[in-house]
């Protein structure tokens, strides 16, 4: 009986469909390349970034995932070689230097993203520049309670749309879905927690999708300021920093001084994962994301599936989530096919 | 290195209190769209609203152009009431009277009574009136119009009086209040302490006569005293209203008179009275013909508050005259419930500056039912 699943990946939506497979009986190897699960999600889940869905989802799909009698948990494990890519599959797994072999009835490849490396933009100055941080830095610093904000701070510019929907730096031709509810969540946080500090985001579009449109209306009822335009560079000043940019509404060249430059990046796919994708026959769309067949969740090989920001594009949680629970599902009913035959 | 003290910002971040009437702004530009000046002129509502988020303080021009018709707050998805946002703006700064209509006779007029009379207008028509009665009636400033604008086609007196032909028609008599102007433009042109000062003196009137029902021809009064008063147990009624509420007794000669509506502002999207004037002019037996842009996006009559005259306002008049003209021809009747709009649209129509052909009548509401109905029933 074709029972059991390899799914590669360890965030949100490989946590679900994991969760959807074990409940049902069918014994899941989690293949997880990261050396804990969850480590991109948390990031969106405490701190001052929990607006993504439900607080503490990640938590509650963690609970008792470990000790579950199904589950083959592998952390810091890699997918070296396929030896058959079709069904039963069957892989080369290598975990810490050691490596084995591992038949699987049926695939589910959730590896999402990566998160763009903000060096590559040299002209924001990441790393060498001071004040000059991801939202994910200023994330962890607030879930570490070491805010790197004081009474001297007047002013923290968000800049949005790093890495993203660019064709240059090696960032992701399309837009991350993300990054304009978390900076905005971000930066209405810090709005009420400081009033005094001004806080403005510099944007192309804002796409506040799904229902996050009122974090924007709050944001902007709140004070935070809102200006039209990609930024170019940045620069240390004597005191602070310096944008440059143009106010595409008023058609005017501009800068702005600033104590802390925020960088909202955006993800790409993961850099080893689309070699792995290629060799198990599936196909990828031009940005290099695993495709999507006509049905939602189906991969071009039969028997393998793929979802959340692995597959199509970065996405949000809720809609990780919703992904993780389909391709359990279509997992499932590819097992019973194959168990009738 | 840099100082960033000497790299000059344009951004000044400030936390004025006015800016919490259009923070929700988020630019999408459809004030700019349907703004009845940016299709004669580069006014720009929206670019308005950028600059001064971005601390930039506003212009003269700015602040005088704009016709506060609230088109674009009737239509904008975050609800920015960018009049509001003017007048309060208006409130901060002293106005450059120099390119005022009129030589800004009519707001120095406003202060003048506010200041150094100290009695209200007084009115004279023929009709019969009780000093007794639970109704009164204010015409507005109908005589002021008549001494300064000069028009020689157009008595505004008459606005009054037909609406006491109109009262006695429906057996009232009214009580005649002799107010002060009732600040309508004071408040629009940011004096609110002017217009304390008149709402004050003019509520005690109001309460002395006793009345129950407060009646006025001019769609700025309706709003004035409805909205700004808020005089609790006083009804404001527009002539409009009136007219319609005693409908039955009047009776109308047969005519084949053809007619068009001009929402005014203050009426229609101010104060959303949209069915009234429409009932009563069908009620004539006239035949009434809708203007393209009606009801709540009719166009301004092209002035407010006296603030400008100049070009894009003759344009914007122009326009509405030759939107009448399309609906009812050279022959038929333009007619407004408000005495601004009769007023300016009447000056254009006589002085036909810029040179136009248009030949239709523009009429007061009152004046218009008045000429049609029959003597006493």
């Amino acid at each position: 009986m074709a029972n059991n699943c390899l799914i590669i990946g360890g965030e949100i939506a490989a946590l679900r469909a994991t969760k959807d497979l074990i409940a049902y009986g069918i014994s899941v190897t989690l293949v997880n390349p990261s050396n804990e699960l969850g480590k991109i999600s948390k990031m969106f889940q405490s701190g001052i970034s929990d607006f993504a869905f439900k607080k503490n989802v990640l938590r509650s799909h963690l609970e008792g995932l470990e000790s579950n009698i199904n589950l083959n948990l592998m952390n810091n494990a890699q997918i070296t070689k396929i030896i058959k890519n079709q069904y039963p599959f069957e892989v080369e797994i290598t975990q810490n230097g050691t490596t084995q072999n591992h038949v699987a009835d049926t695939i589910i490849i959730a590896t999402g993203f990566e998160v763009f490396n903000a060096e590559k933009i040299e002209e924001y100055g990441y790393r060498y520049l001071e004040g000059v941080l991801t939202i994910f830095d200023l994330e962890m610093a607030f879930q570490q309670q070491k805010i790197p904000i004081n009474e001297k701070t007047k002013r923290i510019i968000f800049v949005l749309c790093v890495g993203s929907r660019t064709l240059k730096d090696g960032g992701n031709p399309d837009c991350s879905t993300y990054c304009c509810s978390y900076s905005i969540n971000q930066a209405l946080r810090i709005k009420k927690e400081f009033p005094s500090i001004d806080v403005v985001l510099m944007y192309m579009d804002i796409r506040t999708v799904a229902s996050h449109e009122y974090l924007y209306n709050e944001a902007r009822k709140s004070g935070v300021l809102f200006i039209r335009g990609r930024v170019s560079s940045i620069e240390r000043a004597e005191d602070n920093l310096i944008t440059f940019y143009e106010d595409t509404l008023a058609d005017s060249q501009d800068v702005l001084p600033a104590d802390l430059v925020i960088l909202a990046v955006g993800g790409v796919p993961l850099s080893d994962y689309d070699e792995i994708a290629m060799n198990f026959g599936v196909q990828l769309t031009p940005n290099r994301f695993v495709k999507i067949t006509d049905k939602p969740v189906y991969t071009s090989t039969p028997g393998i599936f793929a979802c959340g920001s692995a597959c199509d594009g970065v996405k949000n949680v809720p809609q990780c989530l919703s992904e993780g629970g389909a391709a359990a599902m279509a997992a499932i009913q590819f097992l019973a096919e194959k168990t009738e035959k | 290195m840099i100082k960033s003290d000497t790299i000059p910002t344009k951004v000044e971040i400030s936390s004025n209190t006015t800016l919490s009437i259009i923070r929700d702004c988020f630019q999408c530009g459809l004030c700019t769209s349907i703004c009845p000046l940016r299709k004669v002129s580069k006014y720009n509502p929206r670019g308005i609203i950028h600059s001064s988020l971005l601390g930039h303080s506003l212009g003269n021009d700015d602040l005088t152009t704009c016709l506060t018709c609230s088109q674009c707050f009737e239509e904008c998805p975050q609800e920015i009431d960018f009049p509001a946002f003017i007048r309060e703006s208006r409130s901060k700064i002293v106005l450059n009277e120099e390119n005022f209509a009129h030589n800004n006779i009519f707001n120095l007029l406003q202060i003048f009574m506010a200041e150094m009379t100290e009695s209200g207008m007084k009115f004279s028509f023929e009709g019969e009136i009780n000093s007794e009665s639970s109704i009164a009636y204010f015409p507005g400033c109908v005589d002021l119009f008549d001494q300064f604008l000069n028009l020689k086609t157009v008595k505004f007196h008459q606005i009054g009086q037909s609406a006491m032909n109109l009262i006695n028609k429906v057996g009232i008599k009214p009580n005649l209040l002799s107010l002060k102007c009732c600040g309508h433009d004071a408040y629009w042109t940011g004096d609110t302490e002017l217009f304390e000062k008149i709402r004050k003196y003019n509520e005690q009137i109001i309460r002395k006569a006793g009345i129950s029902t407060l009646l006025v021809s001019c769609a700025e009064c309706y709003y004035t005293f409805e909205e700004l008063y808020k005089l609790e147990g006083i009804k404001i009624q527009h002539i409009s209203q009136f007219i319609d509420q005693h409908q039955s007794k009047l009776e109308f000669k047969e005519n084949l008179t053809k007619v068009t509506y001009h929402d005014p502002c203050r009426l229609g999207r101010f104060m959303k009275e949209y069915e009234s004037s429409r009932n009563v002019l069908k009620n004539t037996g006239a035949s009434l013909i809708e203007l393209a842009n009606n009801r709540k996006n009719a166009i301004c009559c092209g002035v407010s508050s006296w603030l400008r005259c100049d070009d894009q306002s003759r344009a914007i008049m122009l326009r509405k005259l030759e939107e009448a003209t399309q609906a009812v021809g050279n022959d038929g009747n333009l007619v407004v419930g408000c005495n601004k709009c009769y007023a300016h649209l009447n000056c254009v129509l006589e002085d036909k500056k810029p040179q136009h052909e248009y030949q239709l009548k523009v009429k007061e509401l009152g004046i218009f039912v008045d000429e049609l109905s029959n003597k006493n029933n």
